[in-house]
This record gives C-alpha cells, structure tokens and sequence, in this order.
C-alpha cells in the first residue's frame, strides 16, 4: 500500500448530484486521502448539504475561479499533505485510482504530476481523455478522446499536462509554481501548469490503470458561461491564443498580433467548409480579446519562459500524424436516431421517369433567347447580368431609385451557370425545369412515402401538372423556379432537422439555406411558408435548431433591400412578389382547376390512411399554402398553389401503403392514366407563350456603339400610335430582362418629361425647328422610331428625314434609326447597395462552402446509411 | 384522437380550398400611370405633286427607239394654292394648319386622243411618300407600264425599285434629281410580264408616283391611265365600280401579299341588289390576278385580309369610248373633304360603316343624301369646288366618262403629323 499523504480538493459548484457521487468514489478508495476537503464555490444548498451529509470537511469560499479555490482548498486543510488530489465535482473515481497514481509517484520521484485515465461519465467503456498536450500552433489537443477503452492506450506515459480533473500533484511543486493562474483561460490553465513542471524538470504522467470517470461538463457547455469565459469554442479560442503567445518565438508572436484580424478573416472560410461556422464568432471574440489583454499574455509568457528550458517538451506536443487521426476518429459516431433507410434515385432506377416530363417540354427546345408576355432575353454577358443584381437604379428616364428585382439573383445563378451565355442558360432552365421539379418532388415525397415508384407516381404527377409543365409552356420562369426550388428547400430543411451529426446538420442547412433563397426570389410569400413551418417545427427537433435556423439567413440577406424599399413606403403588397416577369394573377380554372381538384381529392384520402403525423404535416401545410395563395395582389399564386397539390399528392403516396394489393394495382394504374391523361390534354390545349430569337435588343449599330462607349449612350424611343406617341430614354444597348424592375411598374422614374414631350412631338412632326439643340440638351445619340402601322411609320419617316442633320441609320426589326451627332450624356451611375450586395455575396459565400460535402458530412452520411459505430 | 386529429387537417384543407375558389382573389395592387402631355408643334407645310402630262414612248408611231416625250397637258384642278411655277411639272406646297383637304386638294385629267395613246387619265395629286405599291403593272403583249418619279425635294433622292414578278423579285435604283421628274419604262425591266408589282422605297425623303398604263388592241389604242401608288391594308373599300355594258369585259382584280406569310384576303362585291363575296388566298410575295364579274350598274368592294395586302381592280368601260381606269381602296374620311371637280362626274360616296350616313355636299348646288350601312351612292357634279361632310365615316370617289374615254380620282388625306399630338414619356 503506497505512503504518500495524500489530500483530496473536490472543487465543486452547484451539482450536488455529482458531488455526490464523487465523494462516494472517494470514500470508497482503497488508499484512502488523508483528508476531503470540498470547496463549494456556490451557495448552493443542496451541494453543502451533500457534502455535510458524508462527513468531508466543507468550505464555501464564494465564487471563485478554480484556481484560487484549490488556493482556498490548501489553505483549509488540517494538515499539509506531500501531495494534492485535485477532483471536480463530475469525476467520480474509481475505488483503486488513487492507490495506482500514488504507487506511479513513488515508483518515479521525478514525477511531480500524474493524470488518471479519464472515462465517460456515462459510458465508462469509452475514454474521455488521457493526457492533453498541444499542437505544433499552441492549441490545446486531446491524445486520446471519446474512443473505446480497450486497453490500447494503457502503455502511455509521459504527456505534457493532464487535466485538473483527478490530478494527482506534489503539494511542493503547486506552492512553485504558483497554482493556476486566475488570468490564464480556464482551458489552459492546466496545460501551463503541466508546462511549467515540466521547464522546471518534472514528469508529467498518465497512470492508465488509475480510472476516473469525469462527466465533463466544462467542455461540454453544462458550466456557467461565466465560469470558462464565454461558450466553449471561445473559451477554446482564448486558450489557444494564450498558449500560442507563450510558447511561438517573439517574431512570430508579433506577427501573430498584426496580422491576427487577417487570420481570423481568412479561417472563416475554412471553417464553414468544415462545417464549424460556430468557431468563427469565438475566433473573432478571441482576437478581440486577445488585443485586449496583451500585456497579460505577454507576462505569462515571461513567466512560463522563466520557469526554464521547453525544449523537452517540445516532443511531447502532438505530431500532425495523431491529429490527422484523432480528425478521422471523430467521424466514427454512432447514429444518434433510428435513419429509415431510403432507396436512391438512381440505385431505385426511378430517373429514368424525369425523361417523361423532359420529353413532354420537346416544344421548349433551347434555340435561343426566350421571348415571351413577361420574357425578354438577358444581357448578353455575365457581367451585365450580376450588375443588376441589388442595384440601385433601374433603367428608366434618368434611374428609377429603388431596388432592382430580387428574382436577379436566380437569373444571375442561370447566366454564371452558362457557357453559351445568359439567355441561352434561362432558355436552357425552362426546359429542364419540369424533369427537376420531377426530382426534387420526388425527393420531398420521399420523406412521406418510402416506395421509390410510389414517389415517381406523385412526381410526375407534380412535374407533367398544368402548374409545371403548363407554366413551363406558358413561360412563366419565376413560377417555375418556385416550383423546382419550394420542394428542394423543404427536403432539406427536413434532412437538416433529422441530420445524425453537426457536420451533416450544417451542409443541409447550407444547401437549404441556399434553395430557401432561390424560392425567396422567385415566391416571397412560399419561401415565408415554408420558414413559418421549420421555426414550428424547431422545438421538435432541439438538437438541430440552432443550426437550422440559420437557414433563413441567405433568404433574408437577398430579400433585405427589396423589403426594407416598400416598407418604407408603405407599399406591402410588393412584399409578395420580387419580379417584373413575375404572372398575372389567375383564376383557377380549367386544365389547372382540374389538376388541383384532383390532388385534393386524392391528398384527402391519403390524410385518412397514412400515418397521423404526416397527416397533420402535409394537412397543415397545405392549407396554409391553399389559404396564403388568395392573398397575391400582384403576382399568380401558381408557385403556393403548385406546392400544396404537391403535399396533396404527397398525402396519398405517404397512404398508399394502407391498400391491399389490388387496390395498389388500381391505383397506380388510374395515376399513370391521369398523368398521361393530363400531359396531352396540356400539350393539346396550352398554346406556346413562348418563342425563341436573338437577344439583341437594339438595332446593331446601337449594340455596337454602346459596347465601343461602354454602355454610356442613349437612345430616343418614339413608338408611334394611331392615338399617342410613345417616348422613352433607352440606355445602352437596351433593356434587358434582368433590367426590368418590377418597382417601375408602380413607381413613375424622376424625368423632366416636357422637354422629351416636346422634343419627341417635333421629331414625329418633322419640325426641326429646336430639334438639334433640344437634342444636344437631352445627350440623346440616336432615335428609333417604330410603329404597328407601316403606312404611319412611313408618314413618319417622311417627317424626320426632312431634317438635314439627323443622318438615317437604316432600318431593322426594331425600326428606323437615326444618328444624331450628339453626345450621349452620362447614363446615371447607381449606388447605394452595393456594399449590401457584398453582404448578400458574403452570405452567399458562406453558404455555398457549408453546402460543399466535407469527409465529416460523407462519412457521416455512410455511417448512418450503414448503420456502423 | 388520431381520427380527430386527421379530421382536423383534411377540414383545414377543404376549408383552404373552398376559399381559394369560392372567395374573390385580392384586387390587384394598381400600376403607376404616366399622364399623355399633348404638345403643339407645328407641321410640316402640306404638299401636293401631280404626274404632269402623259407620256409616250417610241414617238408617235412608236418606232422611235428610247424617245419618250410628254404629250399635251392636263387640267389640273386646284384648291387652296397656286400653282407653282418654278417647278416643271405641277407641285404645290402650303403651309398652315388645320391640315385636311380643305388646306389644299388638287387633281389632274388628261384626255388624248393620238394613234397609240387614247383615252382619259386623271389622278389625284397626292402628298409625296417615301414607299408606296402599284399591283397594275402590265407589261405583256398590248400593255405598257410608265413609272413617274416626281422629287419634290432640294437634294436628289435615290429610289429603289423591287418589281415582284412571276418568278423573281427584281431591283433597280434610280436617282432622281432635286426638283425633276423622272420617267421610266417598265418594259425593260419587267421583262414583258403580265402582271407585275412594283414597289418604291426611297431612303427617307418623299417623292411622288405614278404609274401611267396604256393598252392597245392591234394598232387600236384602247385606253390610257394614271394610278397612284398604295400603302398595304388589312381593310379597305373600292367605291364606284361602274358597269356600262354588262358582259362586255370582266374586271381585273390584282392582289399582291408584300408580307411574309400567306393570308387569305376575303371581298364582299355589293351592288344594289346583291352581294357577293370572294376569298382569295394569296401566298407571301406573291400577285395573283382574277377575274371578276360584276354585275351593271356601280358596284361597292369590301375587303378584309389578316395581313396587309395591295389590291387594285381594272375596270374597262365600253361607253361613248373604250377605256378603262385602276381602281384603288380610297381612304376613309371622317372629316370634311374638300374636292375640286373640273369635268362633270359622278361623285361616288360609300359608308362601310353599319350606320346610315347622313352626307352634306356644299358646293355649286348644294345637296344633302342619306348612304344606307355597307352601301354607296352616286351623285352627278358639275365642275367646281365641294366641301363633304358626314356623320360617319365615308370614301370617296370621282368617275368620269365622257366621250374620250373613262377615269377615276380617289382623293387622298393630306396631313402631316403635328398639331395636337399626345405623348407619353416613359
């Protein structure tokens, strides 16, 4: 039986029920201390009495950081022991630990420190820690965590610190070294102390036959914030910092400082790619707090490099080969949830069903720029196409000041997707926007109705629907993009709740934050929906909800200047749609009235036989989207109409299980029946709303000049009426979809229009008296004249050819030009959003790298599919 | 519970959907609206060019090869302005407003009577344009077609020329010099065709057009005319189609589709008694020639196509003398017309309106006449000057058949743009 006399400090704060245990632990050592001493630091009146009621001396110095209160601890105790046992209050050890720590100390007199072997609390087979140690940069590394406990690591040694929690540590070398330091952050404080010893010569070991279960609660969040600094992570942060400062050569250090707010920028990135955005606040904070306190990190660098040589223990700091594979072992876990097992797409052969409504959409064949009731081509680069993106100018007479469309984003996603240009790419997403909503519907449906032909009967359904296939058609693009994008959004927002790890919760929410966008530019009111329904079901899932959420950000951040715009001006019915392209509203009728009737019906059914919970989910849902859709003062309500026949369709595939055989059979046979029913009807009767030709919108010698001048050009427009004359100020090389703004259909642009009124009034009368110099005023460098009426276009032409200084310009599909020779003037410049189109960007951004799959996200994935630890 | 439940869900639906359908959907927010400023400018003077005397080709026994000389003088008949002597051919310009007929209207009638060229031609003297259509050239075995190009202009104008023939298009360019006439002979370039269409298109500034046809029977002259040219309409109307000897000759009705699709041109002939209608389907490019029966007394034509097309019908008389003259859709008035009779006529008024038209004719006699919906009248005139108004829009025609042969005048509007115009400025 060892003889060291041995004290035991159990540092305790409000957690009687550990407390508890852990003195029982004690009591029951076989090498028993020679005192307990328990050091409440709160006044909590169950720890006190715990403590009273298993006879340990008690003292309750107050709220004290755990260093002065071990401080406290010594000085209270009736005698001074050779050695400290130092306890928290979560780390119950077992009977024999501190017999085979204090044996170690005796057997090695040069071991002033020994660690046990620290257990999951709960799950004591697993091993919680053995031994910290650093990173080649400072930061604080567990050798060993969270792996099963079968002996591998019993053979360890020496380490560079080992944790307060069941530190065995020569009273001797405490009063040296001082103790821990209230200034150092809590997650260092150990690793200096262990640093110290060893500058000072001492062993620092880990007695693995020695076994301590330890509940962790500071790393696990379950402390007082108050008590570590700040969250974990911060804590983390500030450790690192810390260690990072005492232990880098004084150039390094320095640099590390200047250049600090560089470093945290620069791992923001490479934190949301490996799906930790929550470390970029605490690496921020952790700056900040660094800056603050230098001269406190430099003194305990003074001190620590005064202790003696670290030159030894620079070789007990973790090589990257441990770090690589304590990396890996992190993404061994265990599902936390029963997962159902799904058939994929492909593996279930089921996409070969997306060829139906691809081949349905055979009349949309990309052969050009789309032209349509609301489709004009896009610009005819990328470039153009982004700068309408959060402008602040719209197009017209001298700049509309509002926001330009939302729906931007989506159309600047489809030209930077596009290697033969903008137009051809939106083209391009019309026709293949009924075969992805058949995936993405299918998808959704899949969380409903496990069956991958089930999911197919109701994707198609969906896809080849009036709504889908009938808007595609019809042209209506913004619909379209809310009816692909609404059932991607909700997948993911599910599979982002029921995600099995952080890393997999993060790159749904990633990719759900980013679909959620694209339904927010194209239906505000669904995506609001559909937001609405995952806060509800937050509380549901608590374990993912303050990740999920997030989600609603990159919405937010696109939707911020459109909304902020009419509210201000108290114009809330714009606040329901976000295009000029957007459909007029419609009257359910029809082809379409039919197709949703029969979805309803069928949804109907569906919510009497599947299972009660996703009965009320879909049930609900849905009539929230049937209810929101009467609300469209603008825009159709197509996209809230489309998805609740989706959820419909998806009630009956989630009860389609209910039936017996035959029924099935009849079933699916009446399904197929409709679908194909309902495609030839629509394909019958929906006339093409769209047609395909070049995306120049100007005559050539515009578009070419507006390139040499760099867009600064303008035109005069007259359109000539039986009844008016039309005039307006065409920028450049003319107005493009993306230059739109559906605000200039309810905002009149500032112009002074009698000058232009006039000017227009004595070209179309061929009077030139003025003309020229009215022309000069205005910088106007050519004018198109055009009319329906060839007979009054000639009239025209007669009248403005008469005037000797306008040379003609030729003629073309869009009408006669003439050139002026005047200067254009300055097209006006906007300004004012784009630093918030940096904010969107930066949202965007930091999206797109959580939605990019990381080996914790897909070896996440495969874990949970196989069901493997 | 679980029944409850789902209940509960399925009458949130039904409940959902019976307001989607059963409820009147949300007004629609209305857009911003930009006020029409109606501006004053003043236009352009109002011009009139007639064709000048006719033309004959080859000298008067035809076989002077490339002569071409003018022949005797027309009678031009004028209201509102001198005529201009500084130009060769007659030009009239006047300034002021408003502009109508009543500012300024003026026409020609030629009659001749030499040993190839016989007959009367009148036209009226319309504003000078920048494109316009003939679909009577004829320049096969007896017929002779003549371009007259008038440039009322200070700079010379070039003019292009497309003649749309059977089986080709082909073009020429002409320059007519400031303030000259030019006349060309179609013979050459139609290539002896038939039935040809020729169109003119300058590069901005208006010149005036005729075309002067001529046929001869043998060594029998038997007709001469001057037609002005046309824009193509959806719609028009034909007044004052005047049948003598019935059976004698069937009209010759041209439709020419300048546009690029087919269409089908549908024509309603009323006469007194009856009405008959002819669908003609004219592919793109093309000119089809018909004909036409009608019946004795003055027939009435109205047309609807679904695209513009240029229609004409050539209607021979055997009268006192045998003739024929081109016929054009009129234009449409609904304000007063102001006419200038020089021979005494028949004043053809038509109402393609469904209304009857109540007519006021101020002139040497004044006279009132009431033209049922979709029908015509006609009123014999003395020469003179006649101011026409009615309560409804009507077209207007003058038909003049003497001894020396048959003619018709369309008077045109004569306006330019200015005025009271309404602009919208986006």
């Amino acid at each position: 039986m060892p003889s060291l006399s041995v004290a035991a400090l159990v540092i305790s704060h409000r957690q009687p029920e550990y407390l508890r245990q852990t003195l029982e632990g004690l009591l029951t050592q076989s090498n028993k201390p020679q005192q307990i001493m328990v050091v409440e630091t709160s006044t909590d009146a169950d720890s006190l009495e715990v403590a009273r009621s298993l006879g340990v001396s008690l003292i309750t110095p107050g709220d004290l950081k755990l260093g002065p209160a071990i401080d406290a601890g010594r000085a209270a105790l009736n005698e001074t022991p050779g050695w400290l046992w130092i306890l928290h209050e979560d780390s119950r050890p077992e009977p024999e630990a501190l017999e085979r720590m204090s044996r170690a100390a005796e057997i090695s007199p040069s071991v002033a420190i020994i660690g046990p072997k620290l257990l999951r609390w709960e799950d004591p087979i697993r091993i919680q820690q053995l031994g910290l140690t650093l990173t080649q940069t400072g930061r604080p590394f567990l050798l060993v965590q969270d792996e099963y406990d079968q002996g591998q690591h019993d053979a360890n040694g020496d380490v560079l610190a080992v944790s307060t929690a069941g530190m065995l540590i020569s009273n001797a070398l405490w009063q040296e070294l001082g103790g821990l330091h209230d200034s150092t952050p809590v997650f260092a404080q150990d690793l200096e102390l262990g640093l110290k010893a060893r500058a000072k010569g001492y062993r620092v070991i880990v007695e693995s036959s020695a076994r301590v279960h330890h509940a962790g609660l500071s790393m696990s969040g379950a402390r007082p914030r108050s008590w570590i600094g700040g969250t974990r992570l911060e804590g983390l942060a500030r450790a690192h910092v810390h260690l990072a400062t005492a232990l880098w050569p004084m150039p390094l250090v320095v640099l590390l400082y200047l250049f600090m707010p560089l470093i945290v920028l620069a791992n923001i990135p490479v934190n949301l790619l490996a799906k930790r955005p929550k470390r970029i606040f605490s690496q921020l904070l952790g700056w900040i707090w660094a800056w603050g306190t230098l001269s406190t990190r430099l003194a305990a660098r003074k001190e620590l490099q005064a202790a003696g040589s670290l030159k030894g223990a620079r070789a007990l700091f973790a090589k990257p080969a441990q770090v690589r594979r304590r990396r890996l072992s992190e993404l061994v876990e265990e599902p936390d949830t029963e997962t159902t097992v799904l058939s994929g797409l492909f593996a279930s052969n089921q996409a070969w069903f997306a060829l139906a409504p691809l081949i349905a959409s055979f009349s949309l064949w990309p052969s050009g720029a789309l032209f349509g009731e609301r489709l004009l081509p896009l610009s005819d680069t990328f470039s153009k196409v982004f700068a309408s993106v959060s402008g602040s100018l719209i197009q017209r007479g001298e700049g509309l000041i509002a926001p330009t469309d939302p729906y931007n984003w989506f159309l600047a996603l489809v030209s930077g997707l596009s290697p033969l240009g903008p137009s051809f790419g939106l083209a391009v997403f019309v026709f293949i926007a009924p075969a992805l909503a058949f995936l993405t519907s299918w998808k959704l449906v899949g969380v409903f109705a496990p069956k991958p032909w089930v999911r197919s009967l109701a994707a198609l359904g969906y896809s080849l629907s009036p709504l889908v296939l009938g808007g595609a058609i019809r042209g209506e693009v913004v619909e379209l993009t809310a009816l692909v994008f609404a059932p991607f959004a909700a997948f993911l927002l599910i599979k982002a709740l029921v995600a099995f790890n952080p890393a997999r919760a993060w790159r749904w929410t990633g990719l759900a934050g980013l679909a959620l966008a694209m339904v927010a530019v194209s239906s505000p009111v669904l995506a609001g929906l559909l937001a609405l329904a995952t806060l509800i079901a937050l509380p549901f899932f608590y374990r993912r909800a303050l990740i999920v959420v997030w989600a609603m950000l990159p919405s937010a951040a696109l939707l911020w200047p459109w909304f902020e715009h009419w509210i201000s001006r108290g114009t809330f019915e714009l606040l329901t749609t976000t295009s000029w392209a957007a459909a007029s509203p419609f009257a359910l009728e029809g082809i379409s009235g039919i197709f949703v009737l029969v979805a309803l019906a069928l949804g109907l059914l569906g919510l009497f036989l599947a299972d009660v919970k996703k009965s009320l989910i879909l049930g609900l849902l849905a009539a929230a989207a049937l209810g929101l859709s009467i609300i469209q003062p603008i825009s159709s309500s197509t996209p809230l109409v489309g998805f609740a026949a989706l959820l419909m369709l998806a009630s009956f595939a989630a009860g389609f299980d209910s039936f017996n055989r035959p029924l099935k059979l009849i079933a699916s046979i009446s399904a197929l029946g409709l679908a194909l029913a309902q495609t030839v009807s629509l394909l019958l009767l929906t006339p093409l709303g769209v047609s395909f030709g070049t995306e120049r919108q100007m005559p050539a010698l515009i578009v070419a000049q507006s390139n040499v001048v760099s867009g600064q050009l303008r035109t005069l427009r007259i359109t000539a009426g039986q009844d008016a004359v039309q005039a307006e100020l065409v920028w450049g090389d003319g107005l493009f979809l993306e230059e739109q703004g559906l605000a200039s259909r309810f905002e009149i642009a500032e112009l002074d229009r009698e000058p232009l009124a006039a000017l227009a009034g004595a070209i179309v009368a061929g009077n030139p008296q003025g003309v020229e110099q009215a022309l000069d005023a205005a910088g106007v460098s050519f004018i198109l004249l055009s009319s329906a009426d060839a007979n009054l276009l000639s009239q025209l032409e007669v009248g403005v050819s008469s005037m000797e200084f306008l040379q003609p310009a030729g003629q073309s599909e869009f009408g006669l030009l003439w050139q002026t020779g005047a200067e254009s003037s300055a097209i006006p410049q906007s300004a004012g959003q784009h630093e918030r189109r940096e904010i969107q960007l930066a949202v965007l951004a930091a999206f797109l790298l959580l939605a990019l799959p990381t080996p914790a996200a897909i070896r996440g994935s495969r874990r949970a599919l196989k069901g493997e630890r | 519970m679980k029944f409850l439940l789902r209940l509960v869900s399925a009458l949130a639906v039904l409940a959902a959907a019976g307001a989607l359908f059963l409820l009147p959907s949300v007004p629609m927010l209305p857009e911003a609206k930009l006020e029409a400023r109606t501006v004053g400018v003043e236009p352009l003077p109002l011009r009139a060019n007639c064709a000048g005397p006719l033309v004959e080709v080859g000298g008067v026994q035809g076989t002077a090869l490339g002569e071409i000389s003018r022949i005797g003088n027309p009678l031009v008949a004028v209201h509102g302005s001198e005529l201009d002597s500084e130009q060769s051919w007659a030009s009239f310009e006047v300034p002021g407003s408003p502009q109508s007929t009543d500012l300024l209207s003026a026409n020609q009638v030629q009659s001749v009577d030499r040993p190839r060229v016989r007959g009367l031609a009148a036209a009226n003297c319309a504003q000078p344009n920048n494109f316009g259509y003939f679909v009577s050239g004829n320049s096969g075995p007896g017929s002779e077609s003549i371009l007259i190009l008038g440039n009322p202009n200070l700079v010379e104008v070039l003019v292009e020329l497309e003649l749309a023939l059977e089986s080709e298009i082909i073009t020429e360019r002409i320059t007519v010099a400031a303030g000259e006439q030019k006349v060309v002979s179609l013979v050459a370039l139609s290539g002896a065709e038939p039935i040809f269409a020729l169109s003119y298109q300058t590069s901005g500034l208006p010149v005036s057009a005729f075309m002067q046809q001529r046929t001869v029977n043998g060594l029998a002259a038997t007709g001469v005319d001057l037609v002005t040219p046309q824009l193509p309409k959806s719609s028009g109307v034909i007044p004052g189609i005047e049948v003598v000897t019935e059976g004698f000759a069937p009209a010759e009705l041209r439709v020419f589709n300048p546009g690029l699709v087919q269409t089908e041109v549908v024509l309603q002939l009323k006469n007194s008694e009856r009405t008959e209608e002819i669908r003609i389907l004219v592919p793109a490019g093309k000119i089809l020639s018909q004909g036409v029966s009608l019946a004795a007394g003055a027939t009435l034509i109205l047309f609807e196509s679904s695209q513009p097309v240029v229609l004409a019908l050539k209607n021979q008389i055997l009268d006192e003398g045998l003739d024929f003259s081109w016929l054009s859709p009129t234009d449409g008035f609904s304000e007063p017309l102001r006419l200038v009779v020089s021979r005494t006529s028949t004043l053809f008024i038509a109402n393609p309106s469904v209304g009857n038209l109540s007519l006021v004719i101020e002139g040497p006699v004044g006279q009132s006449a009431v033209v049922s919906g979709g029908g015509q009248v006609g009123i014999p005139v003395t020469p003179g000057s006649y101011l026409l108004s009615g309560n409804l829009e009507f077209h207007a025609l003058l038909s003049i058949k003497n001894s020396t042969g048959y003619a018709t005048i369309a008077p045109s509007q004569m306006r330019n743009s200015g005025e009271e115009l309404k602009v919208l400025v986006r």
